[in-house]
């Protein structure tokens, strides 16, 4: 492959360790040029760690980043954050609280020839023309962060990394700064990773999303693959949501607490991954699922999700449309939706 | 997530050689005089040491000192507490220049305070003066001796306790207070249940700073001849040149500062915060017709500790124009106090900059100790720290001894934890985040280093220099032991000629202090202390 159509990173059985324990292990990740990539995991699974392995704060104990081609880091090689051309989106900012707007994002490209021209373009994507002449301390939280992806893409990196960016903003507003930042982040052709623990950001943000745990890759993929198809029990319980049941294969039949349904895997143990909206509710005389019991229901306008109860005290969660709900405290029978419900082999 | 720090050169975690070998200069350099002290006491043998510590006197003397600590903390809880009170949370007319006007005696030196003192209410002095044509022969001693110290002490240094209690005064939650009235209490209860524990920290710390400060004070007690550990080392250094004596008590003295520590450590308590968000701006207590009884007070006390000292310095600096004394040998001692000064500034605020650095950005077991170590120098009375340095240059670094570099090196130890509580706050304007900004958008560690960290760190480093220095000039006992043979500094004229009785001499070498430091006592320690939290420290 040539230099310019390799991918934006190529991390090779990176391992990165802090006092000798080993945070990031054995990790391989290809991020395609102009993909948004979320590092999806709980706290302390590594990912930021990679991500400033990434840009150049981390050294790595084994393995390789190369960048557009260009080994940056390796055993042998180590190319500092300065001449990486990665830049990135701290979580609180990290604006320079000394310097204006205009001075924060002109920061990256005061030597470019066209350095101008690549401030006002981003300032115009971002919206914060109005604004060039203020200080970091003048701006609301949103504002700031708008302006730290500013002086993040006005030097045209090969990457940006974003570190939780929206983690510090209330509810309402990471809503709407996230898809801002993902429009942006595509009208600029830019390639990115996100690091978040938060699913619904990595799903609704990303282009792809890598699931890490412990340190590992655990599975990489679209993120509806990785949200319908979890590769393990790990997964599945970072994606969350869900309940794992026991499960066995036989003859195209998958048999669990929750009844048989046909299926295409092979014979074997394993176990099902059943989401509220993998389930739904029969008749009480219904021939399909099996027996339980409405105790509970939260209402959400057009729909609402149920706790149900198997006689044997299980519970699941059921998420059906409203308007054809049985009442709380009826019987019903709960069955697997066709196709619903996704068998996971260890 | 756990978050290492890397600072300029990435993946490290060991600080950089220069700054660790900085930092344990600052921490070795420290941590000399407490040890060596204590070494050169039993150096005689615990016998010579016995002999010299349990003189019949000396028990007398610690006597003298701990009720000269207990009347000046009374003196100054009484003046710091109402006063505090009345600025801080009353309706008290033109409060904002009365909180200043109760800070401002912090620019009067305690040896130029008793000075001024014993010049008016001496048997020299110009009270006397004015009387003696009307027939009065001699004026009873209140100047002089206990009295003469506690009022001296109390009136001029209840400031530290004062600005610490105004803070505390102002950050209180009132919503507290108003809970407490709601459920019964009436203001005295409200006051007394409510109020007064939670100002306990700020009283525990207050008092700390007034009791260590009267412990290791010389000049103002030697000025009003009121015989302390202090004047009872340096007569027996200077005078008797009995150094296992002095050493000795110099060991004492170190002990009781580091009991005053522990005590401070003990009576201020876990430190409780108030629930909620930032503190509503109490709505202030109306004094009604308190009000003039308050301004009197505070009034009188302006012009006892303002009014009275400048006037006088003035005064017998006129007189000894007129008598027509040569300025010229006070602009000599005026040189020597600025050189050694800033010479203290500088290296105390490099020093501090290692540890700080070391402890901000590569935090550990051994950034802690160094950490420690280079505090040492908290609650050491000067004194302790220059017979320290003399005991250990006289017998292991001769070159320096009795040279600029000692007195510097003293100064340094003695003022090295106000440069680094300075240091630490500039550092902490600059999270590791933003160097880490400017390196992913291009630029070199040196690079950050000049165009983001130091313009950053700027203002808490001159803020730290400005006081080291300002401290640094106005110390005394530390100067008089170790000051090169000729070297006369501002604080040493003062002292000498106002214990000699020779007033209008030490007139203007005091102007010339009180003039120098007015402005960076004003800017470096009263406007912080009394500005409101919120708006602290932005770009």
């Amino acid at each position: 492959m040539s230099e310019t159509t390799r991918p934006a990173v190529e991390i090779r059985r990176l391992t990165l360790s802090y006092d000798a324990a080993p945070v990031v292990r054995q990790v391989d990740l290809e991020v395609a040029r102009g993909s948004l990539t979320a590092l999806l995991g709980p706290s302390g699974c590594g990912k930021t760690t990679l991500l400033r392995a990434i840009a150049g704060f981390e050294r790595p104990l084994s393995g390789s980043i190369t960048i557009h081609g260009e080994l940056v880091a390796a055993v042998d090689r180590w190319l500092p954050p300065e001449r990486r051309r990665v830049t990135m989106v701290f979580q609180d900012g990290a604006l320079f609280p000394h310097l204006t707007v205009g001075q924060n994002v002109r920061y990256g490209v005061r030597r470019h020839p066209d350095g101008h021209r690549m401030v006002q373009r981003v300032l115009e994507m971002t919206g914060l023309e109005a604004l060039a002449e203020r200080y970091p301390d003048e701006l609301s939280g949103g504002q700031q962060q708008r302006v730290a992806l500013a002086r993040a893409l006005a030097p045209e990196p090969r990457v940006v990394l974003l570190d939780e960016p929206f983690a510090a903003l209330d509810a309402a507003l990471r809503h709407r700064l996230r898809a801002e930042v993902r429009a942006v982040l595509h009208a600029a052709g830019a390639t990115a990773i996100l690091v978040t623990h938060d699913q619904e950001e990595a799903l609704s943000v990303a282009d792809r999303v890598a699931a890490m745990g412990q340190g590992r890759i655990l599975q990489v993929g679209a993120p509806e693959e990785i949200y319908r198809r979890p590769a393990s029990v790990a997964v599945a319980e970072i994606l969350g949501g869900g309940q794992l049941v026991p499960a066995a294969v036989e003859a195209g039949r998958c048999r669990s607490l929750l009844g048989q349904a046909a299926c295409q895997e092979t014979d074997g143990p394993g176990r099902l991954l059943v989401r509220a909206e993998d389930l739904d509710e029969l008749p009480a005389d219904s021939p399909e699922g099996v027996d339980a019991t409405i105790i509970e229901r939260r209402f959400f306008g057009h729909d609402v999700l149920d706790s149900v109860r198997l006689p044997s005290g299980e519970q699941f969660e059921v998420r059906v449309m409203s308007g054809e709900m049985a009442a709380v405290g009826s019987r019903i029978r709960l069955a697997l939706r066709p196709g619903g419900g996704h068998l996971i082999r260890e | 997530m756990r978050v290492r720090v890397v600072a300029g050169g990435a993946g490290r975690r060991r600080p950089p050689l220069p700054v660790a070998g900085l930092a344990w200069l600052a921490a070795a350099a420290a941590a000399l005089p407490p040890t060596y002290i204590v070494v050169r006491a039993a150096a005689g043998g615990v016998e010579a040491l016995a002999g010299a510590l349990l003189r019949p006197g000396n028990l007398a003397l610690l006597g003298r000192s701990l009720a000269l600590a207990a009347g000046v903390l009374v003196i100054a809880l009484a003046i710091a507490l109402p006063a505090a009170w009345l600025v801080a949370r009353t309706d008290l007319p033109g409060r904002r220049l009365w909180a200043v006007l109760a800070a401002l005696p912090l620019v009067f030196p305690s040896y130029v305070a008793a000075f001024a003192f014993v010049s008016v209410l001496g048997p020299r002095g110009a009270l006397q003066g004015w009387l003696e044509p009307l027939g009065v022969g001699s004026l009873p001693a209140v100047a002089y001796g206990y009295s003469g110290a506690c009022l001296v002490l109390g009136l001029f240094i209840y400031p530290y306790l004062y600005l610490l209690l105004v803070a505390a005064l102002r950050g209180l939650n009132t919503a507290v207070e108003e809970s407490s009235r709601s459920l019964g209490a009436g203001p005295w209860r409200t006051f007394i249940a409510v109020v007064l524990p939670r100002l306990r920290p700020a009283l525990a710390s207050g008092s700390l700073l007034v009791v260590l400060y009267t412990l290791s004070d010389f000049g103002a007690v030697s000025i009003v001849r009121f015989n302390t550990f202090t004047v009872a080392i340096y007569n027996a250094y200077s005078g008797l040149f009995d150094r296992t004596s002095a050493a000795g008590l110099a060991a004492v003295l170190m002990l009781l500062a580091f009991a005053a520590v522990r005590l401070e450590a003990a009576a201020a308590g876990r430190l409780r915060l108030d629930g909620g968000r930032t503190p509503r701006p109490a709505s202030p207590v109306e004094l009604g017709r308190w009000k003039w009884p308050a301004l009197i007070g505070l009034a009188t006390l302006a012009a006892a500790n303002l009014a009275l000292p400048l006037g006088l310095i003035l005064f017998w600096a006129v007189r000894g124009r007129a008598a027509g004394l040569p300025l010229g040998s006070a602009w000599g001692a005026a040189a020597n106090s600025l050189t050694a000064a800033a010479a203290a500034a500088v290296v105390a605020l490099l020093l501090a900059l290692a540890v700080a650095w070391w402890k901000e950005r590569y935090p550990g077991p051994w950034a802690t100790v160094v950490e420690r170590l280079a505090r040492a120098g908290y609650a050491l009375p000067g004194l302790v720290i220059a017979l320290a340095l003399v005991f250990f240059a006289a017998r292991w670094a001769r070159p320096i001894y009795q040279s600029l570099t000692l007195l510097v090196a003293a100064y340094v130890i003695r003022f090295l934890p106000e440069a680094l509580a300075a240091a630490r706050a500039a550092l902490a304007a600059v999270p590791p985040r933003l160097e880490e900004a400017a390196r992913t958008l291009g630029r070199r560690p040196l690079q950050v280093l000049r165009e983001v960290t130091l313009p950053l760190m700027r203002r808490g480093l001159l803020a730290g220099l400005g006081l080291v220095f300002l401290t640094s000039m106005k110390e005394l006992p530390a100067t008089l032991i170790l000051r090169p043979i000729g070297f006369d500094t501002l604080a040493t004229r003062v002292w000498g000629y106002a214990a000699e009785g020779i007033y209008s001499r030490a007139a203007v070498p005091a102007l010339l202090l009180v003039a120098v430091s007015a402005l960076p006592v004003y800017l470096l320690v009263i406007a912080p202390a009394l500005r409101p939290r919120a708006a602290a420290n932005r770009r």
